[in-house]
């Protein structure tokens, strides 16, 4: 019976198998191609990273302001870090998404300016916020504010069909950067923001779905 | 036109002259693929859409290996050259402006990177071909015993001050800028400029060296 063994009884290779031909690296299927396919693919996600961290970068200088303006910075640094992530997490995802995030760190500056405003004029009190509570006026600025910036999220994202991801980054991220500066207030702050931004992007939330 | 931009006369593979920009068309429509499809296909990528990677990356290999192929003369340094190039490319992929065709643009960087590398080769040879005559003439003690004889010889050792000479009389058409920069690059001299300034003014003064050479001697 013959073998099948291609190689000869000696373990040499059969003189009469055709030599194997390395395929063109022309070819995207080559081994060439596919090692150059990896490392191009490394450095797109890299290059993306990189643009990210540099694109999320207003969101630490807001952070670093709070942090001057308000009275307790330590409670600044948890919100920071949330918004810095998720800031560099959607610009690196996509395009839509790092509209969703100018949308939201836009839409976030006006709690955290009418915050650190009303704790600038010692409405939380002299020694701070925490120390005192919320006052009257405080937690109804981080509600408002809140407020404000869920209509200006919902606004954008109606105006530009946006889909759903595109609504809860940009309020995810209105409502870190807000918090930067409603943390001062304490939980009642942070809070009153989310109520505030929920408030605000319902009623075109409820209109999108409709249309849906 | 591609072609002019790489500097190089591209090898025609049967030795007929071929009119200029033929390989530019045949690269830029190669394959079946539309150029619409791979428009939209960047331009997804460039949104963050990593679906389509592979088929970028599948349509614009073969044509950027192609390229450089055409432009280095081999596989080995293609293979190196179109690597380079396709990281460029894919690092650049968010810049891509959808507006614009993705295969001249793509091309464009392909082009570069195969220049860059087609220079490096150069320069590379240029100091290989340069370290024969300094190791015969600086190392008694080589292993070519016949380069160590030819350098001991009398008649080779005139026949090389000669060319020391002038190398010395060329360099001294040059300005002290330009002597500095050869200075620094040959002889690992300290310079107080470094690097992309320092190879360009590296590039420039060895065209005028070159130029100082065939003014006073006729040859390269």
């Amino acid at each position: 019976m013959a073998s099948t063994d291609p190689r000869s009884p000696s373990g040499a290779p059969n003189p009469i198998e055709p030599p194997r031909v390395d395929p063109d690296p022309a070819d995207p299927r080559s081994p060439v191609a596919h090692a150059t396919e990896r490392r191009a693919r490394r450095a797109y996600e890299l290059s993306r990273i990189r643009r990210a961290l540099l694109a999320a970068s207003p969101v630490l200088a807001l952070a670093a302001i709070a942090a001057l303006v308000s009275p307790s910075p330590t409670r600044v640094v948890p919100f920071a870090i949330l918004s810095f992530g998720a800031a560099t997490l959607m610009v690196w995802q996509s395009r839509s998404m790092s509209r969703a995030a100018l949308v939201g760190m836009l839409a976030g500056v006006v709690p955290l300016a009418l915050s650190l405003a009303a704790n600038q004029w010692h409405a939380c009190g002299p020694h701070g916020c925490a120390s005192h509570g919320f006052s009257s006026f405080c937690a109804p600025a981080c509600a408002l504010g809140g407020l404000v910036a869920g209509l200006g999220v919902g606004v954008s994202a109606h105006r530009t069909r946006a889909s759903a991801p595109f609504w809860i980054g940009a309020s995810t991220l209105a409502w870190g950067v807000g918090a930067l500066g409603c943390a001062c207030v304490g939980a009642v702050g942070v809070a009153g923001l989310a109520v505030g931004l929920l408030v605000g992007v319902m009623p075109t939330w409820s209109v999108r779905a409709a249309r849906a | 036109m591609l072609v002019p931009s790489v500097g190089v006369t591209l090898p025609d593979p049967v030795g007929l002259p071929r009119p200029a920009g033929t390989f530019e068309r045949e690269v830029m429509t190669e394959g079946p693929l539309p150029r619409a499809e791979i428009d939209v296909w960047m331009a997804r990528l460039a949104a963050g859409e990593r679906e389509v990677f592979t088929l970028v990356f599948e349509a614009l290999w073969p044509r950027v290996f192609g390229l450089c192929r055409a432009t280095l003369g081999n596989d080995a340094d293609a293979a190196d050259a179109a690597q380079q190039a396709m990281m460029k490319l894919m690092e650049r992929a968010a810049d891509y402006d959808p507006s614009r065709a993705a295969l001249p643009w793509a091309l464009a960087i392909a082009a570069w990177e195969c220049r860059s590398a087609l220079r490096r080769r150069t320069r590379s040879r240029e100091v290989a071909s340069s370290e024969p005559e300094e190791s015969a003439s600086h190392s008694p003690t080589s292993v070519d015993g016949a380069r160590t004889l030819e350098a001991n010889d009398p008649e080779s050792e005139l026949v090389r001050r000669d060319l020391v000479q002038r190398a010395l009389d060329a360099m001294n058409e040059l300005s002290d800028v330009d002597r500095a920069t050869l200075a620094a690059t040959f002889f690992d001299e300290p310079t107080e400029v470094v690097g992309a300034t320092l190879r360009k003014r590296r590039e420039r003064a060895i065209d005028r060296l070159r130029a100082a050479v065939r003014r006073l001697y006729g040859l390269d």
